[in-house]
């Protein structure tokens, strides 16, 4: 159930797309969803689905799992297009019945927006799929690290996020194991009213928020332990280097984007 | 007839994905009224996967679990009614505790089945005495209690439901050899007093020499043995091959046995052991 | 310098109760122990016995109410010397899983060397170095949440050893391993031992890990009630059972045909000794 999820989990490998540079990567993403936003017509968009697409081909990931993951935001698209189909009355009115009109503005709106999204979510899938957790919260610590003069604890935070999930899937087991033991003794989580059901976790969230403590308390003490002090005085072992690939994404993605300004000033606006 | 048994049991994790791993691969075992039955196997021979099955945690991917002559999955009654007849006590059950009361959190389970509050009551006191918990242990708060006595407690949780199948999840995990030695008379006894039929999963074998009435040894998914516990650690060298270890007292007697020396195959407790040897020695005249 | 790594001196320390903050009785009761330099120190106790916080006290984290604890020299409850008196004593606790701090197992070793401010390519070497020491190397890049509960405790090890510490103890590694995760520990600690040099502080309350180690020291009520050889603190099978322990089955046998009048060797211990010697006492 919670493990079928597959957004923001990464598929180790070596391809093209897990050898960048993760802040490359987070920064090229960036920039790709900023640029999806800027497309104003077809020919702009096909030159972002493309890029994506492409994107897809050199990361190596089965085109299942790819498509698994736009499983949960389905409705999301599904909505979106119906609305622009129900409040679109732009162009030409191809069919009317009662107060629905399905104007040719409408459809073309509809595909535009899906598109749009789907392209949105590839794009990030991608980012997690090929790129550890691990390299991640690095490589955004890294980023962030000049918010230093500003007194952010950047460190602080990605430690966080790093604990996070490393934890999650402890906690996750943890669930499984306590919900188990409670059903054992003839807990029941599937029936009854919203009150009996939210009732019925207090068994589950009261023994997690425990051990939970616990686990947070013994971790603490085995970090000072292993000499944990802050940011202040930590050097890493893992060096981030950017690499001749690294350039040769960024070039490409700036000549795409280049592309689709240029498209979007020669051809008439869609929306 | 068994009390319980499981007919051509299998189970697979993750179906369909590259991980794909068998945990049973077709199980059949019985269970008799009143026995103390020790399963024991490595970590991932499917023990813990087979317990899971019994009382209907699981659902069989192949074949049955049988309750006193009825499919367990026959309709959803019959699944909940497993839950009750076969009580089931995960490893590290101090942890599933919850209630602001030992007594509310022992009543959990029996409040559940639907009893009446003349009934809790008396399964709560009773288990409770089980499990040797004083009356006045039953007002704390669970938190408060030191680890042995959780795990006690969760114990009495489940002892609370009146199962007629007792199974313990590594009953003893993580305790040292007082508290283990305790835990298990506390077993017993409660077994004795209620001949209710005891499942231990266990790794330690001593205590399995020294308390189960039948072994049974999974392998790979499969069962590999199961008999007397002599039968069993008899079986000396396939055991340990299977990654488990025999008591110590079972490897001195295989050792001396392969010297030439004649001594019976079935000894695996300091107090056999003592007799076995002192007995060997009369008889050569050394004593 | 000193024979001792660690030196406790009459040490006393007690919690504080969780509900008003009084004083609960003495956990650690006036204990005095060495601990030598380069030895296998197993530290034997029933549960609740005051072992664990004896550990903890080893390396600062609990500071005594009275008496004293030093590591090569520092005193523990001086501040100034926190830092060097951790990068000596790597510390290694029961539950695997709340120790690892890392998603990927080599990021988790380089943790504590990361702290200490160590250059990246240094730190690259001792990791490996370390995962090689406790035969992890190949799931160098795993997630930690899915190995063993044996293979987290010796990454947990690893992560010590890569912060290149003289001592590390250990709180009961094993308690809640299965057997043969606890054969892997019990393996990779003492090669650490022999292998490395490293003093190993060992707390457990599994006999059968005990019987490894070059001395043996019992705690019972906070207070130190047997020390020596294995051999000489497993002779004591009264002592031991009055502790809340056990002896190992092959010294229990022994002892007790001892007392029959069978003239068996002293101090046996494993089940090759009690062989061997029942062989010698037959061909006689």
């Amino acid at each position: 159930m919670i493990k079928d999820i597959t957004i923001g989990q990464y598929f180790p490998g070596k391809s093209f797309l897990h050898s960048l540079d993760a802040r490359d990567k987070l920064c090229l993403t960036f920039a790709f969803i900023v640029m999806i936003f800027v497309c104003k017509n077809f020919f702009s968009l096909a030159v972002m689905l493309l890029l994506a697409l492409l994107m897809s081909l050199l990361s190596r990931i089965p085109a299942r799992t790819i498509l698994k993951s736009f499983r949960p935001i389905l409705p999301i698209i599904i909505l979106t297009s119906a609305l622009q189909l129900y409040y679109n009355d732009s162009g030409t009115v191809w069919f009317e019945y009662w107060k629905f009109k399905l104007t040719s503005g409408g459809v073309f709106t509809a595909i535009f927006m899906a598109v749009r999204i789907c392209t949105l979510i590839l794009v990030s899938s991608l980012l997690t799929y090929t790129t550890s957790p691990t390299l991640l919260t690095d490589a955004i610590e890294r980023l962030l690290s000049p918010l230093k003069i500003f007194k952010v604890k950047v460190h602080t935070l990605a430690m966080m996020m790093t604990i996070a999930l490393r934890f999650i899937p402890t906690l996750i087991d943890e669930i499984d194991r306590i919900m188990s033991a409670q059903k054992a003794r003839g807990a029941d989580f599937e029936t009854g009213s919203l009150i009996t059901r939210a009732r019925a976790l207090i068994p589950i969230f009261v023994p997690l928020f425990v051990s939970s403590f616990k686990r947070a308390y013994e971790l603490a003490f085995a970090m000072e332990c292993r000499c944990y002090r802050g940011g202040e005085g930590r050097t890493r072992m893992r060096k981030m280097k950017f690499s001749w690939r690294d350039y040769a994404a960024i070039a490409f993605f700036c000549g795409c984007f280049a592309a689709v300004i240029y498209l979007n000033i020669s051809f008439e606006h869609l929306i | 007839m068994a009390l319980l048994e499981t007919k051509n049991l299998s189970y697979r994790y993750g179906t369909g994905t590259p991980f794909e791993v068998a945990a049973l691969d077709d199980v059949n075992i019985q269970i008799e009224k009143g026995e103390l039955l020790a399963i024991i196997g490595h970590t991932g021979s499917g023990k813990s996967t087979l317990v899971q099955h019994l009382n209907g945690l699981l659902k069989p991917q192949q074949g049955q679990v049988i309750i006193d002559g009825q499919d367990i999955w026959q309709d959803k009654h019959t699944v909940r009614a497993a839950r009750f007849k076969v009580g089931l006590c995960f490893q590290y059950p101090e942890y599933q505790l919850f209630e602001s009361t030992v007594y509310k959190d022992i009543a959990f389970g029996p409040v559940n089945m639907g009893l009446s509050e003349a009934e809790v009551d008396e399964c709560v006191r009773a288990s409770a005495e089980y499990v040797g918990l004083a009356p006045e242990q039953l007002s704390k708060s669970p938190f408060e209690l030191s680890g042995g006595e959780k795990r006690r407690v969760a114990i009495a949780g489940v002892m609370a439901m009146r199962p007629e199948i007792l199974v313990l999840d590594e009953p003893t995990a993580g305790l040292d050899p007082r508290g283990r030695e305790r835990l298990m008379r506390l077993i017993c006894n409660y077994r004795e007093t209620t001949s209710n039929t005891v499942v231990i999963v266990s790794h330690n074998m001593d205590e399995v020499a020294e308390f189960a009435t039948r072994v049974l040894v999974m392998n790979n998914s499969r069962v590999a043995m199961s008999g007397s516990v002599g039968e069993v650690f008899s079986r000396y060298s396939e055991i340990s091959s299977m990654g488990l270890t025999v008591p110590q007292i079972t490897s001195i007697f295989a050792s001396l046995r392969s010297l030439g020396i004649e001594l019976p195959d079935d000894v695996f407790t300091v107090e056999r052991g003592e007799k076995e040897l002192l007995s060997l020695l009369r008889r050569e005249g050394r004593l | 310098m000193s024979e001792n790594i660690l030196e406790f001196k009459n040490v006393v320390y007690r919690y504080e109760s969780d509900e008003d903050g009084t004083m609960l009785p003495p956990a650690v009761n006036g204990i005095t122990l060495d601990v030598h330099r380069g030895e296998f120190l197993a530290v034997l106790g029933h549960n609740g016995s005051g072992k664990s916080t004896l550990a903890k006290l080893s390396n600062g984290i609990l500071v005594p109410e009275s008496g004293s604890v030093s590591v090569k020299g520092m005193d523990t409850s001086d501040e100034k010397y926190e830092y060097d008196i951790r990068k000596t004593v790597g510390m290694v606790f029961q539950n695997p899983d709340n120790q690892i701090v890392a998603t990927i197992v080599e990021e988790d070793v380089a943790f504590g060397p990361e702290n200490l401010g160590v250059p990246p390519e240094e730190i690259r070497k001792r990791v490996d170095d370390a995962l090689r020491a406790v035969g992890m190397y190949e799931y160098r890049m795993h997630e930690p949440h899915k190995l063993s509960g044996g293979q987290k405790q010796r990454v947990a090890i690893a992560g010590v050893i890569a912060m290149q510490t003289e001592c590390i103890v250990l709180d009961e590694p094993t308690a809640m391993l299965d057997p043969s995760g606890r054969r892997e520990v019990m393996d990779a600690v003492r090669r650490l031992n022999r292998e490395y040099g490293i003093t190993v502080v060992f707390v457990t309350h599994f006999m059968d890990e005990a019987v490894f180690a070059d001395r043996v020291a019992v705690i019972n009520d906070g207070r130190l009630l047997l020390e020596g050889t294995p051999h000489e603190v497993f002779a004591r099978e009264k002592l031991i059972k009055e502790a809340g322990l056990d002896v190992p089955q092959a010294a229990a046998l022994a002892s007790r045909l001892k007392r029959a009048g069978v003239a068996l060797d002293e101090n046996i211990l494993s089940v090759d000794e009690f062989v061997t010697s029942f062989k010698k006492l037959l061909r006689n």
